[in-house]
């Protein structure tokens, strides 16, 4: 008798302390994370690029790193913003239908793979797009759509037979005056993958890359007892996040409809504007997640499959060289293979996987 | 029922209710904070922090640097609102409540960052 007794008071006693310190410990989780004990953290938030580079670093070199991506991204916005005087689409642009401008090889090595990627996708990705982007202008504060003569007259300005690249001279021509390349939509990504290089030649212990949306994350996050960083999906009809991605060491670019548009007599134009018909991509999709190393295609890839809608999506869940996490209008989200173990869905959030 | 052998366990029963209330109190105090919500909102005005926002209590909030910038909170989480540029993307972000949450507007150089509490993710791509 008294040895159960006694056995009874020992398993009690276990049990009083284990949730003792459990509750201890979830207090004590708590406080850690809001003071990361003994690593510091760098951040830093700056406007370039048209959009918010924000940027968190831990451990040794932090703080030279981020000027460093600063610089970076500086760099890449002069030389690659059609606003900025003498950056390449500005040459190339002014000298449309006069003369073919010549550039360094690494710029014209960017250009031909943003035109290949185009030139792949049977126009409905192109980087000429620019003269229908500016006439709808719906950054820019328009309210209703333009008129179908206005649309008309910029697809004219549209399209890779404007354009005339001559690898040995190193140069790009645009034949008609008007005619305009924008790279908005791969330098972004291409920031991250830059960015991303240089955070891990650094000695950073990890890191937080945020460039607009377009993310990237590197080492161990001391803010988890796991190290890992958890990246949150944007919930394209709510608020919040779908989703949640764990994955290192690769750009992370979306493209979605949900951020940029008006509304006019009851209908929605968004700023993904299908280089065809020269009107917002009529898709089937909310928004396209492209996960993989190379930011320039991301980026690119992000915008395609939002135009070319599920099927697409479909037949390349299970490419090699990235990964998608794809919200449909269903609500259904599709992803590929390569990501269902780095996934885990919000419950919550009204979302479902699809089948 | 024989109490007498019931009072002999007392030690043993009141290790038990004490195990109970200490499972029913952490569970209470865990489900009183919803997973992931952050207490305050932090706002940053070019590349300075400007403004605290509690998020525990309603109420509308504007810039002093620019009173054209402002901010509503209602039942826990703030927004942009009343933007008076363009594409109002900042509004669009609508209402945030979570550690980590972010809005910004690009052309009054301002971020709405959610902040106090314990962050599910540490970013968000959008």
């Amino acid at each position: 008798m008294q040895a159960i007794r006694k056995a009874i008071i020992a398993a009690a006693s276990a049990l009083l302390a284990a949730a003792l310190a459990g509750a201890a410990a979830a207090a004590f989780r708590r406080d850690a994370v809001s003071i990361p004990d003994g690593e510091k953290v760098y951040t830093s938030e700056t406007f370039v690029m048209d959009t918010l580079l924000s940027q968190q670093a831990w451990g040794e070199g932090a703080e030279a790193l981020i000027a460093d991506v600063e610089a970076l991204a500086a760099g890449l916005e002069s030389r690659w913003s059609a606003y900025q005087e003498d950056s390449v689409p500005d040459m190339v642009n002014k000298a449309a239908g006069k003369a073919p401008v010549t550039v360094p090889e690494k710029d014209f090595s960017i250009i031909e793979k943003v035109y290949g990627f185009s030139r792949q996708s049977n126009g409905r990705f192109d980087l000429t797009v620019a003269p229908l982007t500016k006439l709808w202008g719906i950054s820019a504060g328009r309210t209703a759509p333009p008129a179908d003569r206005e649309i008309k007259a910029a697809l004219e300005l549209v399209g890779l037979s404007h354009i005339q690249l001559d690898r040995t001279a190193c140069s790009v021509f645009l034949d008609t005056p008007g005619a305009e390349l924008d790279f908005g939509g791969s330098m972004k990504g291409y920031a991250v993958e830059q960015a991303l290089a240089l955070y891990q030649q650094s000695g950073i212990t990890g890191g937080i890359l945020d460039f607009g949306g377009n993310v990237a994350v590197t080492g161990t996050n001391p803010n988890r007892e796991d190290g890992s960083f958890a990246i949150g999906l944007r919930d394209p009809l709510g608020e919040g996040y779908y989703g949640v991605l764990r994955a290192a060491d690769k750009v992370i670019c979306t493209s979605g409809g949900y951020e940029r548009y008006f509304d006019y007599d009851g209908t929605r134009y968004h700023h993904i504007l299908d280089p065809q018909t020269g009107w917002p991509a009529e898709t089937d999709l909310l928004a396209v997640t492209v996960v993989g190393e190379d930011g320039l295609l991301c980026d690119c890839l992000s915008t395609l499959f939002f135009i070319e809608g599920l099927e697409s999506v479909q037949q390349h869940l299970d490419e090699p060289g990235y990964g998608l996490a794809v919200v449909d209008k269903e609500k259904r989200v599709w992803l590929s293979p390569s990501l269902k173990g780095s996934f885990s869905l919000r419950q919550e959030s009204g979302y479902r996987l699809a089948e | 029922m024989n109490w007498k052998k019931v009072k002999g366990y007392g030690f043993e029963l009141l290790l038990l209710l004490a195990v109970a209330a200490v499972g029913i109190f952490w569970y209470r105090w865990q489900a009183d904070t919803p997973a992931g919500a952050g207490t305050e909102a932090t706002v940053t005005y070019d590349g300075k922090a400007v403004l605290t926002i509690p998020l525990n209590k309603d109420g509308f909030y504007q810039l002093e640097e620019d009173p054209s910038v402002q901010f509503e909170v209602k039942n826990g989480a703030v927004s942009f609102v009343n933007a008076s540029c363009p594409d109002r993307l900042c509004e669009r972000e609508g209402f945030l409540s979570k550690a980590g949450q972010t809005a910004v507007c690009l052309p009054r150089k301002t971020i709405l960052r959610i902040s106090g509490g314990e962050a599910e993710v540490d970013l968000i791509a959008r």
